[in-house]
């Protein structure tokens, strides 16, 4: 039988109450493994946050209703967050900015939220599946804030 | 070891998150909490923007109690700090959270914003 502290995968259909759903759900994870560093734990909903807001974006340019989809996972270092959408994925030439940490001038807001999700957390990693993109973000237990 | 599949369920509410302003003195104090993302930065930029028209001196942003902020809510501030400019309104963050500091230090406006630990402090540097 599963158990607290076991790996979780949920399924969140694009709306409005997404955000604050994920942020729900890593926080009991969070909470589950004995994560409980205040600072540490929020620094990782930031990043949690800024990468679904770009799965939600993917998934709004190509008028699609399939499902955000995040894993969560306790690994050596710390609880590692997965969120995968089917969005499309990005181009090319904006993902290799985004792996070099660039601000990526014309999308919407500040152009900052991978920027900033790389460096609240303590490692971020960015796959492009077939159908689109998948964001795990890992936040070491030792990690200063 | 196996993987939970998680069935989730929504409330109603959208978002945890209030924003009001009320006015001490001539300071107009724009009091935010809870949790302000991309859905919930636009009621944020109104009421900032709100807050900065109807001003002639200063506007206190007090974020002591926002529990997280995304990058959305910098694009707020941001819009809010070149509104104030063009007023010749000061705009002054209060916050004491080390997220938030780091938040804003990464993206460079740390040096951009007059910041403060507290309330006290802000009318302090008026």
């Amino acid at each position: 039988m599963p158990s607290d502290g076991d790996p979780l995968r949920a399924e969140f259909s694009p709306d409005t109450r997404l955000l604050r759903t994920i942020r729900a759900v890593v926080r009991s994870y969070c909470r589950e493994v004995g994560f409980t560093d205040d600072v540490l734990v929020r620094g990782l909903l930031v990043a949690v946050t800024e990468v679904a807001t770009n799965a939600m974006d993917a998934l709004a340019r190509i008028g699609s209703r399939e499902p955000v989809v995040v894993e969560c996972a306790l690994g050596a270092a710390g609880p590692r967050i997965t969120i995968e959408d089917r969005g499309g994925g990005m181009p090319d030439e904006v993902l290799e900015r985004v792996r070099r940490g660039e601000r990526i001038e014309g999308s919407e807001g500040l152009g900052v939220g991978l920027q900033l999700s790389r460096s609240l957390v303590s490692e971020l990693s960015i796959d492009e599946t077939r159908r689109g993109t998948r964001v795990s973000v890992t936040m070491a237990r030792e990690i200063a804030a | 070891m196996r993987t939970r599949i998680l069935g989730v369920r929504c409330g109603d509410e959208v978002n945890g998150f209030r924003v009001e302003t009320h006015h001490v003195g001539v300071t107009s104090v724009t009091t935010a909490a809870g949790e302000i993302d991309s859905y919930t930065a636009g009621r944020f930029r109104q009421e900032l923007l709100a807050a900065v028209a109807g001003s002639d001196s200063t506007v206190v942003v007090d974020l002591l109690n926002v529990e997280t902020m995304d990058s959305s809510a910098l694009g707020a501030l941001l819009d809010a700090h070149a509104r104030a400019q063009e007023a010749d309104v000061e705009l002054i963050l209060v916050f004491d959270d080390p997220v938030i500091a780091r938040t804003m230090q990464i993206a460079g406006l740390d040096t951009v914003f007059t910041c403060a630990e507290s309330l006290a402090q802000a009318t302090r540097a008026q």
